[in-house]
């Protein structure tokens, strides 16, 4: 829009904000005389902003009490209650403390002394007649002003109830937090008991199975010892499925903090607790130049036990295990293979080997508690890994391992 | 050291009747004269050692060549006792074989630390339980044939 003259030296404020909900602001104008308030109102609708007229200092205070304005023009020349006893009564209540009040007056000097008099706070003053320019420039500061008063308000008690919500979010995870430490370490209790007390029954069980079998076991013939023996196994066979579960527990709850891991002792290590004799010592062959890994130690033992174990008992009978161990590069990780000579898996189980308890091999001729390739997943899972099989029936089985590659920069 | 023809006396910190059972019988199999003497927590075992309460009596209750202890004991558990031993130096004059029946590497290191000989997976074999008094120097290797 084109400003037709400009004379004017009072700046008119860009009011243009848009999409704000504090754009309209209320202006109150207060005249007994009709004439002048609707040539007022005239001049200041181009501001757009919400005009309410009075034509009484007491129908102004009505308003008042209804809504807050962003100023005030008020004529000091009215009967009964002349402006500045309105402006008086409406500074004494303390919410139009501040409200901008513009008095217009004729131009003598006994207005301007008793304005003086009253201590009115934010005051401006026209004398009539009015300058359009002029009264449209000064309305335009104070609606300026309310609306970017309007705006810090709001943005005040958006940041307050932002931080509101922070406060009772962070409450939130605080309680969680606390929670989750309960359940934690209540887990670590119920675990403890569970190794300790559940499995004491167990080995008691065995321990009087062998005591019957020493001193008692003459007396019995092939079919009593038998059921002997399969108690015996029942209990060892629970005994394992607890001690697994406990491991597969562990290495879902442990925390993981990866650390270069170097692989070729941990294997030694590992096959060390693994390969204890049995009717048919396994052949164990590691590359010696085996890649270093970013892991962990307890998760990479669990998971590097249960493949090893798996790796020698699923053998036919009468086979001695043979088992290699080497590693690639792949990409950024390194590819540890695990290859055995045993029974193999066929093609349809690969996927569903690593889920919980599932089992492929006999259950009479290969015993086991079907947690152990869950707890391989799980720990390779945790350390940021894969794993995976290739395997076909009769033709051994050679599972992969992905682990993480040591950065050079951490070499 | 104590000679062969005495009995080596031995105290069994242990509160499952069960465990105590297969323990002498492993001990008993061991091929070692021992004699076990059963404090059913941590509470009886410091008795035993003190020669108080219902272990008063020396010439019944003699002072233990060595301890067998169970971590996992009613009232005062068997870190508690190592840890008293260890503060109560008169009242430490014998080895200690750790009982637990988890391996956990944890309890392990902390028994360890608390001056435990050796740490022994529950029930002991007769062979573990032997092997146990000749490392304490209870009896002489060289009557160590199965």
């Amino acid at each position: 829009m084109h400003e037709p003259t400009k004379t004017t030296t009072l700046p008119i404020p860009d009011r243009k904000a848009p999409g704000l909900p504090t754009d309209i602001v209320n202006i109150l104008l207060v005249d007994d005389q009709p004439g002048k308030l609707m040539a007022h109102e005239a001049i200041l609708s181009e501001l757009g902003q919400h005009i309410i007229k009075a034509r009484t200092g007491v129908e102004a205070l009505e308003h008042l009490l209804r809504r807050d304005f962003a100023v005030i023009l008020l004529d000091v020349n009215m009967p009964s209650m002349d402006g500045f006893e309105t402006a008086a009564l409406i500074r004494q209540r303390p919410r139009f403390e501040k409200t901008p009040i513009i008095f217009v007056t004729g131009y003598n000097t006994t207005d301007l002394d008793r304005l003086k008099g009253y201590e009115l706070g934010a005051v401006d003053y026209m004398f009539l007649p009015v300058v359009p320019q002029v009264l449209k420039a000064k309305v335009s500061v104070f609606v300026e002003l309310a609306r970017q008063t309007q705006i810090i308000k709001s943005q005040a008690s958006d940041l307050a109830a932002h931080n509101r919500r922070q406060a009772d979010q962070l409450d939130v995870i605080q309680k969680l937090n606390a929670e989750l430490k309960l359940a934690n370490s209540e887990l670590e209790a119920f675990s403890y008991t569970v190794s300790h007390d559940l499995r004491a029954p167990l080995r008691s069980i065995s321990g009087y199975v062998g005591v019957l079998l020493e001193d008692y076991g003459s007396r019995l013939d092939d079919a009593g010892r038998n059921h002997l023996f399969a108690l015996d196994r029942a209990a060892k066979r629970m005994d394992a499925l607890t001690r697994d579960l406990l491991a597969y527990g562990r290495v879902a709850r442990e925390s993981v903090t990866l650390e270069p891991v170097r692989l070729q002792p941990l294997i030694e290590a590992v096959i060390a607790l693994q390969n204890t004799g049995g009717k048919h010592p396994a052949k164990m062959i590691v590359a010696p130049d085996l890649l270093d890994v970013m892991g962990q130690s307890f998760l990479l033992e669990q998971c590097l036990g249960n493949l090893i174990h798996n790796a020698i008992k699923f053998v036919p009978p009468g086979v001695t295990p043979e088992v290699h161990l080497r590693t690639e590069p792949y990409g950024a990780r390194v590819r540890l293979w695990i290859e055995d000579n045993g029974i193999g898996i066929d093609a349809s189980y690969h996927r569903k080997i690593f889920n919980m308890f599932e089992r492929v091999g006999d259950l009479h001729r290969y015993e086991g508690t079907g947690v152990g390739l869950a707890i391989v997943h799980r720990a390779v899972q945790r350390m940021g890994g894969g794993c995976g099989v290739e395997s076909a029936p009769g033709q051994g089985s050679r599972f992969w391992v992905d682990l993480l590659a040591v950065p050079p920069n951490r070499e | 050291m104590i000679t062969s023809k005495q009995p080596i006396i031995i105290l069994l910190v242990e509160d499952s009747p069960d465990d105590v059972f297969f323990f002498r019988r492993a001990a008993g199999k061991s091929g070692i004269s021992c004699e076990t003497h059963v404090a059913v927590d941590g509470v009886e075992a410091m008795d035993y050692l003190l020669h108080k309460g219902r272990f008063a009596d020396v010439a019944a209750y003699p002072p233990p060549g060595i301890i067998f202890l169970d971590l996992k004991l009613p009232h005062v558990n068997g870190f508690e006792v190592l840890e008293w031993m260890r503060r109560e130096a008169e009242c430490a004059p014998a080895p200690v074989v750790v009982l637990t029946s988890s391996s956990q590497p944890e309890d392990q290191q902390r028994a360890e630390a608390l001056g435990a000989a050796l740490f022994l997976t529950k029930p002991p074999a007769p062979d573990q339980i032997r092997h146990a008094l000749q490392t304490s120097g209870l009896v002489e290797n060289s009557s160590t044939s199965l």
